[in-house]
């Protein structure tokens, strides 16, 4: 089978995030508030048509990387900004910032 | 760094509205800095428009349609501005889907009686507020464009 043309294959963005609470979370719930976020706003199909996935995420910062497609990139944004609570706790998701690679979103997480 | 031009927000305490500055708006207004009256039900966004005050905030409910043309008319020729506020939609959680649905019904007037419209987060506290970036999308779920959005955060409260 011949692979897709790259004009067609679709991009990736990458958003750093971090996660602004009363307390520390861990990775598993962090990831099941963000996943049942975006759930609740879109459902299954329309997260799973945003290319919505947790990359990474690191307990001591509460920074983690998350991958979504380049068009999905505001119905995550809406989606996250509608979080309020990560584990009964008071909690919201600021995105700090946007990038094409992961690669550049770990400079950005290794230097701040 | 965002956008070009000037980012405006209300919040209704001390402790957000610093967090709002920290978070990237220019210029953030309190609730006794502008005339906002709260909308909800016909009779009170009716009242409201009629009145002349800065923004008539939050005029869909997640019930039942609460807005209809006349009012964005009088909305547009009195300047009121209408305003959707995120707090809002946290605030209705559980009832999302018909918020959103009588928010576009509102939205759609809205744009069709050239009427003003203003998306502000609305916050109580910080865990309330976002960053414009964010406001813009939440603009975008509730029916605008994206240059519609970015307008509803910048220039519809100058």
């Amino acid at each position: 089978m011949k692979p897709y043309p790259a004009v067609m294959k679709e991009k990736r963005r990458h958003l750093l995030f971090k996660i602004v609470s009363e307390t520390k979370h861990d990775s598993r719930s962090v990831n099941e508030a963000l996943w049942s976020a975006v759930k609740s706003l879109y459902g299954a199909h329309g997260a799973a048509e945003t290319g919505f996935n947790i990359e990474k995420f690191d307990e001591k910062t509460q920074t983690g990387i998350l991958r979504c497609t380049n068009i999905g990139v505001d119905k995550i944004r809406a989606a996250l900004a509608l979080l309020q609570r990560v584990n009964n706790k008071k909690a919201y998701v600021h995105i700090i910032r946007v990038t094409g690679t992961i690669k550049k979103a770990n400079e950005i997480i290794s230097t701040s | 760094m965002f956008l070009k031009t000037v980012s405006y927000d209300i919040v209704f305490s001390p402790e957000a509205k610093k967090a709002a500055e920290d978070s990237g708006f220019d210029i953030v207004f309190t609730d006794n800095d502008l005339k906002i009256v709260r909308g909800g039900s016909l009779e009170k966004n009716q009242k409201a428009v009629r009145l002349k005050i800065d923004l008539l905030l939050d005029p869909a409910t997640p019930k039942g349609m609460e807005f209809d043309s006349a009012v964005a008319q009088v909305a547009h020729d009195n300047g009121v501005t209408i305003g959707f506020s995120l707090d809002n939609l946290l605030l209705h959680e559980n009832h999302l889907s018909g918020l959103i649905r009588n928010i576009n019904f509102v939205v759609r007037l809205c744009i069709k009686k050239k009427a003003d419209i203003a998306i502000i987060s609305g916050a109580k506290d910080k865990y309330e507020v976002r960053t414009p970036e964010d406001l813009v999308a939440i603009g975008q779920l509730l029916g605008l464009t994206k240059p519609q959005a970015r307008w509803a955060i910048s220039e519809a409260l100058k």
